[in-house]
């Protein structure tokens, strides 16, 4: 038995089962339930560990499944699929750890859990999936687990936020399957090849080819929220903070930009992109949303929609990468992926911290916050500067290489995008800060609640306060340390190694 | 063998100065120490009074940095050091601040981030830090109760974030080019290179925002204006003389930049006539100037003049780079001068004479235009979505109202008999086997 | 091993036939026992399935004469891979409904239903079986006459009407279908298949057999535009009957259908003009009945606007698979088989709702999500799979209908399906996110027995995990005499 084939399973399993148990839990069993949590994404982690100790020393990790005559499900895991994996396991830990302590006495807890058990098995068969079939039945898989935890509260405003969440993303499931099935009736295989697999087509099928791109980039940037498909992101904000955190920063957002590196570099082969001339679109879509996002989030007053619109900015930095086609850009998009997981989920923990200590959903009511939850909103300081690109967090690795890589391969419009990019996010982040550390406290709360959730000292519960320090340290670490071997950079650099001719 | 361990104490001394004021800027650390400000500049007071050149380097920090002292740096260091001492020693609590924790966080923080941008040996070193230094000042400015400090602070970031955007452009050139950041390198390889002017604009332009020389001086006059010591102690030891020293620091060897060098000569001029007018307005108005003291303004436009000065110099220098060869030991001392003598003035300077807003040069209009910005786009309701505007449109189209009709032929209705409605179907039934029968033909 | 050859050997054919039938006749005679004999006739019939799967995987596609006598003058029985998967959805949903109604019907209905519902199954059975055009009149009329009666069950004003308009519809189609064999046997002296399709040639009589034959197939298909007895039919039947209904009687006239279209028709239907027809009516369905699904504010019949809907699709293998032959097959019949189990699933989730809170309207749907998980995710799950997202063997089926379509050019038809499945998601998910909020007015809540709500589940689960075992079915599938591009069965 040849053990290597399993592990990636095991990997997918090891959130599933755990999920599908927690189902069928009732809602006083609490321990059970959190041992269930904490055990399968501890199991998750120890196993992507192993892969990466095994890819590192020369092991090769692959299943193969049959799903239809012809196409198989396969999950392999490579240096793009662990860097993804890997940023999603450690990432779900975290987030699983806040997720405990902020749902604490809610209803329908286990229903929760399940499903964001469910939601984590999809994002990780996405990251490992070997093959654009095994990709798209993730993705789908990945849409219908986030929907319940979206109208989790079930309120009627939840109900729509869902409506408009699935009217786009299962449109954008549409999209990806015709582009999917289009593909494979002209090539007859799917699978994921470094530099791609269509190269060697003959000219008269450039047209479809061209179209083909178009329909799974558009499948695909629902998710990633690519303008002007990203209407539901902000609509998707009324579920519950570690949803949020979930959604934005590991699960579906980046499922999607991550979709797009896989369809440009693996599918078609970044070169042979360049050559059919589909990346320029893309990248001018990229930067207009870049500075849309931008000018969106300037005029928000509710605390996550601004970072929603952030999201929307932030994740086209991804896309602008890979349109730029250069080894360079490549590097910045790749890392960026790690780089903006690690920010946004960050601010989005403490943007839940804020409101379910203090009942702070605006900004206007951020008056003074830093004095009374000082360790929250210094995580905040930190994860903001990153997204702003102040040196040494990791955002301005990520933009270092993204304008270099433009540099590189001369199209110098795109550092002014991102130079208006950095612009506008000091413009809508520095005001937050602003008045959380200099303004005078206002005299009471929103919705303080004294009596039940009185911390005394401490400003929030341990489960609430350490995973945006953790990630805000990750943060801070990524980018000071970056030249450290195993750095989301150097990754990314190998990454970029692989798929182009020359490294 | 003493001087060998005397060395490796000494290179650690380099590096602890920096991370020293860090470290103790933690809340909860420095207000537990007694006088935690004086405590914070000790390890630079060390490595400036031991006479001994040393480096360090670390690589696997923020792309391969990596700190040096030498004599050009021990100027500058020595009148830092002095001018941090005199701050820490007269930030004291006063009525409207009673509590200097806040401050002294990020009083550390700017020290922090001054000293590591003084000792570091490349560009994104000292890019991180002087980046440090910056937002620790404006902390400090903004943190402040003083209103118009608040507002000077204000004007302070936006000149801050123009001109780190410029830094970082020039930044992204260097990388472009090469791989080396270390100062004599960048010097090198960026006069070579096809666009190393763009690079020099940028440099140039970053820098005189921070530093404030004309005429980029708005901020500067702002803060002077608002009159606090402490704060305009700071600036000098902090942002201005970083400043200064980073233009020196980046500025590539090009030959032939006439123009530059000439416009940075009028620059110069035009900086020194402006503040000596102004200068000398003042004092021809006020008599008994030394009597009472100078105000601070009048400091400013000192500081705007000996600036000017220095840009003078800088472009006669790339006019000439012989006396570029020549005359460069003196640049160190010269800034050193030019703070320990902003410093001196300061300390001894009058009370605050609050000028009214309108002679203030303070554009009031940039924080006016912020506001109604604000106000204009709070949570604005009228800007809904492209899709909720397509269903509305739908609904109220008459499409679906045809489809009705067309349902109430095929299916029943109560009222219409039973027959009626089979009619059609059977006829839909005969008609469908014949067109089947007739295709098969 | 005797015990196996003996297993093996046994003709679990005619015993699919038989058993049904006695055990029909059983729960007439025993009606205090009659649950229980007709749950054993259910599991009975799962066992015989079973077997014949495995004389079928040891040695091909299956002959017997009944009584001994061949064709042309006997009745022959023909079980092949197309047979053999619609006699194994007939017995794994049957079972599961039969489960279902042990606990969903009170005593008085219970009588009358379940020797009504063993005729219905013994119908099925013999349908799948029959190699002769005849024979699968008389099935058909058995087929039609019990469907008509169970609908009718309950009694009440709209199941009357809706049973009655059921009764004509198909009578109506029998008739005609009845016409057409005249017609065949009288020109070819014949009814058997093989032999049919040997001497079939193109002639006036041939035709109007064809045109009757397929105009009454498809009025019992229920394809658009001749569905309209089917939404007060299934909307007014007892839940179970509906899933019956929309499972699997509906797909007994399709299977005719298919077997005469490509194995006796086929030297007549030389041009595309009628297969792109059919095609035709078949996206019409898919998109008239999504869009009337979208339309509807009680939950049963917008899931009988969905069967239209589905019904639609399975018309697509026409114009697809006369050229390429067995993609659009096999996603046709994957198709049937994941629409059978998920439709199923969905009525009984539908049933149970009725049962908890007395009424279906959708928009009242009381948080169901938490007070009937079971339930809510039965329906979920069966939802997925109309839809056609992975993992499920709707998408499979769909796939497999969407390479053969762009591989053949036919855009048109590829839009259509993409379309449909967008329509289905919008209607589905509607209902899905009224389950999650509370309604505007409580009701009282009855509770619902644990076997209802599990059989529903399983059903559901098994559409879905039918995507994971595609290679299996498809093999199945392929167990016949002949290569099934150019017809098959003799």
């Amino acid at each position: 038995m040849n053990w290597n084939s399993w592990v990636p399973l095991l990997v997918v399993l090891s959130s599933l089962l755990p999920g599908l148990i927690i189902f069928g839990l009732p809602e006083e069993k609490v321990r059970f339930r959190i041992a269930l949590n904490l055990f399968g994404a501890l199991a998750k982690l120890v196993l992507v560990g192993w892969m990466l100790w095994g890819v590192y020393n020369g092991y090769h990790y692959e299943t193969r499944l049959p799903l239809l005559p012809n196409l198989e499900l396969v999950l392999r895991a490579g240096p793009l699929a662990l860097l993804f994996v890997s940023l999603s396991t450690i990432l779900w830990l975290v987030t699983t750890v806040y997720a405990i302590g902020y749902l604490e006495d809610s209803p329908h807890r286990s229903r929760f859990f399940g499903f964001f058990s469910l939601c984590v098995t999809a994002t990780v068969g996405v990251a490992l999936a070997g093959n654009l079939i095994t990709f798209l039945l993730f993705y789908e898989l990945l849409t219908l687990a986030t929907y319940p935890l979206i109208v989790h509260r079930g309120t009627e405003a939840s109900r729509q936020a869902g409506q408009t969440y699935l009217r786009y993303t299962i449109f954008g499931g549409a999209l990806l399957l015709v582009g999917t099935v289009w593909l494979y009736s002209l090539t007859g295989s799917l699978e994921f090849t470094p530099k791609g697999f269509l190269s060697n087509l003959g000219e008269e099928h450039y047209p479809a080819l061209i179209t083909i791109f178009g329909l799974l980039i558009a499948g695909l940037g629902v998710k990633a929220a690519l303008f002007p498909l990203h209407g539901w992101l902000p609509q998707a904000m009324v579920a519950p903070a570690p949803v949020s955190a979930l959604l934005h920063a590991v699960a579906v957002v980046k499922a999607g930009a991550f979709g797009i590196i896989r369809v440009v570099y693996e599918v078609f082969g970044v070169e042979f992109s360049a050559a059919l001339g589909v990346l320029v679109p893309l990248a001018w879509l990229a930067a207009f949303t870049i500075i849309y996002g931008s000018l969106r989030a300037l005029f928000q007053d509710d605390l996550k929609r601004r970072l929603a619109y952030s999201t929307v900015s932030q994740v086209s930095y991804i896309a602008l990468g890979v349109a730029i086609a250069g080894p360079m850009a490549t590097i910045g998009g790749v890392v960026h992926l790690v780089h903006q997981g690690l920010m946004k989920i960050t601010l989005f923990f403490c943007a839940g911290n804020l409101a379910e200590t203090l009942g702070i959903h605006k900004i206007s009511e951020m008056n003074g916050v830093g004095k009374r939850m000082p360790w929250t909103m210094a995580a905040f300081t930190i994860g903001a500067f990153g997204m702003i690109g102040a040196p040494p967090i990791a955002g301005f690795i990520s933009k270092w290489y993204l304008g270099l890589g433009a540099l590189n391969t001369e199209q110098s419009w795109v550092i002014f995008v991102l130079a208006g990019s950095s612009l506008l996010n000091a413009a809508y982040f520095l005001p937050i800060l602003h008045r959380a550390w200099f303004m005078p406290l206002p005299e009471s709360w929103p919705d303080e609640e004294l009596s039940e959730h009185d911390f005394g000292n401490k400003e929030a519960a341990w489960a609430l306060l350490l995973p945006p320090l953790i990630t805000a340290a990750m943060a801070l670490a990524a980018g000071l340390l970056v030249t450290l071997p195993f750095s989301p950079l150097e990754w990314a650099k190998l990454i970029s190694v692989r798929e182009f001719y020359q490294p | 063998m003493i001087s060998a361990m005397n060395i490796e104490f000494y290179t650690s001394i380099l590096w602890i100065s920096v991370i020293w004021p860090l470290l103790l800027s933690i809340p909860s650390l420095h207000s537990r120490l007694p006088s935690p400000r004086h405590l914070a500049i000790i390890p630079a007071v060390l490595l400036t009074l031991i006479p001994v050149d040393t480096a360090i380097n670390i690589p696997w920090l923020l792309y391969g940095t990596g700190f040096a002292i030498d004599s050009n740096v021990r100027w500058i260091l020595g009148s830092v050091v002095v001018t941090w001492f005199a701050l820490a020693t007269i930030l004291l609590p006063t009525k409207e601040q009673p509590s200097l924790s806040h401050s002294t966080t990020f009083y550390l923080l700017t020290l922090g981030g001054s000293l590591g941008a003084l000792l570091t040996t490349d560009l994104v070193g000292f890019f991180s830090f002087s980046t440090l230094m910056s937002y620790g000042f404006y902390g400090l400015l903004a943190q402040h109760a003083d209103k118009s400090l608040q507002r000077a602070g204000r004007l302070y970031l936006i000149f801050l974030i123009a001109a780190d955007i410029a830094l970082f452009e020039a930044l992204l050139l260097v990388a472009f080019t090469t791989e080396h950041f270390q100062y004599e390198m960048v010097r090198q390889t960026m006069s070579n290179i096809s666009s190393s002017s763009v690079y020099l604009y940028m440099v140039l332009l970053g820098f005189a925002l921070k530093a404030g020389i004309w005429p980029f001086y708005f901020w500067l006059t702002a803060i002077f204006n608002s009159g606090s010591r402490v704060i305009t102690l700071l600036l000098i030891a902090g942002p201005v003389t970083m400043s200064l020293l980073g233009l020196l620091r980046w500025l590539p060897a090009r030959e032939d930049i006439y123009i530059t060098g000439i416009v940075m000569q009028m620059v110069g001029v035009a900086a020194i006539t402006h503040a000596t007018f102004k200068f000398f307005l003042r004092v021809m108005f006020k008599q008994g100037l030394l009597r009472q003291g100078t105000e601070p303004i009048t400091i400013a436009w000192l500081l705007i003049t000996f600036t000017g000065f220095f840009s003078l110099a800088l472009g006669t220098a790339l006019l000439n780079p012989s006396l570029w060869q020549q005359y460069a030991y003196i640049v160190y001392p010269f800034i050193a001068a030019i703070s320990i003598s902003i410093t001196i003035l300061i300390l001894t300077a009058g009370k605050i004479n609050r000028k009214p807003e309108s002679t203030d040069t303070t554009p009031v209009f940039i924080t006016n235009i912020f506001h109604a910005f604000e106000k204009r786009f709070h949570a604005t309701k009228q800007l809904s979505t492209y899709l909720k505007l397509r269903s509305k449109t739908l609904w109220n189209n008459s499409g679906l109202f045809v489809i009705r009709q067309y349902q109430h032929v095929l299916s029943d209705q109560k009222n219409k008999l039973f027959v009626i409605d089979w009619k059609i179907n059977i006829t839909l039934f005969l008609i469908l086997g014949l067109v089947i029968s007739w295709l098969a033909t | 091993m005797t015990m196996q050859n003996a297993f093996i050997a046994f003709p679990w054919a005619v015993a699919l036939i038989l058993l049904p039938l006695t055990g029909a006749i059983c729960c007439f005679l025993f009606p205090r026992i009659t649950r229980t004999l007709g749950l054993i006739t259910s599991l009975a019939n799962v066992v015989s399935v079973i077997g014949l799967s495995w004389q079928l995987l040891q040695y091909g596609s299956y002959r017997h004469e009944v009584g001994g006598w061949g064709a042309p003058l006997g009745i022959e029985l023909y079980a092949d891979g197309l047979s053999l998967l619609m006699l194994a959805t007939t017995a794994l949903v049957g079972f599961a409904i039969s489960v279902y109604s042990s606990s969903y019907f009170k005593p008085a209905l219970a009588v009358r239903f379940w020797p009504i519902w063993m005729c219905l199954l013994a119908a099925l059975n013999a349908l799948f079986l029959s190699a002769d055009i005849f024979n699968l009149y008389v099935t058909l009329e058995l087929l039609g006459l019990s469907a008509v009666a169970l609908t009718a069950l309950t009694g009440s004003k709209e199941a009357l009407s809706g049973a009655m308009r059921y009764l004509l519809a198909t009578l109506l189609a029998s008739l005609a279908y009845l016409l057409g064999v005249t017609l065949l046997y009288h020109s070819f002296g014949s009814v058997d298949i093989g032999i049919l399709a040997e001497q079939i040639q193109a002639s006036p009589a041939t035709w109007a057999a064809l045109g009757l034959i397929a105009a009454g197939l498809m009025l019992k298909t229920a394809i658009f535009p001749l569905h309209f007895w089917l939404p007060p039919a299934h909307g007014s039947a007892p839940a179970p009957v509906s899933a019956l209904l929309s499972a699997l009687v509906v797909k007994a006239s399709f299977y005719i259908l298919l077997r005469l279209w490509f194995t006796l028709f086929a030297p007549l239907l030389d041009g595309d003009a009628i297969n792109n027809l059919l095609g035709l009516l078949g996206c019409a369905a898919i998109l008239w009945g999504s869009v009337q699904a979208l339309r509807q504010s009680r939950l049963k019949l917008l899931i009988a606007y969905s069967t239209v809907a589905q019904i639609g699709y399975l018309f697509l293998v026409f114009p697809l698979a006369t050229n390429m032959g067995s993609v659009a097959w096999n996603g046709v019949a994957f198709l049937i088989i994941s629409h059978a189990l998920a439709k199923s699933a969905m009525f009984l989730s539908a049933g149970n709702l009725l049962c908890f809170g007395g009424h279906d309207r959708i928009a009242d749907l009381d948080r169901v999500v938490q007070r009937l998980p079971l339930t809510a995710a039965a329906f979920a799950i069966a939802g997925v799979s109309i839809m056609g997202i992975p993992p499920s063997g709707g998408f499979i089926g769909k796939w497999l209908l969407l390479e053969s379509a762009m591989t053949q050019g036919r855009w048109d038809l590829a839009a259509v399906m993409i379309l449909g499945g967008l329509m289905a998601a919008a209607y589905i998910f509607k209902v899905i996110g009224y389950t999650f909020i509370p309604a505007q007015i409580t009701h009282e809540a009855q509770s619902v027995s644990a076997s209802m709500q599990w059989s529903a589940l399983l059903l559901a689960i098994g559409a879905m995990l039918l995507g994971f075992l595609s290679l299996p079915v498809l093999a199945m599938l392929n167990i016949s005499d002949i290569n099934l591009a150019s017809g098959f069965g003799l």
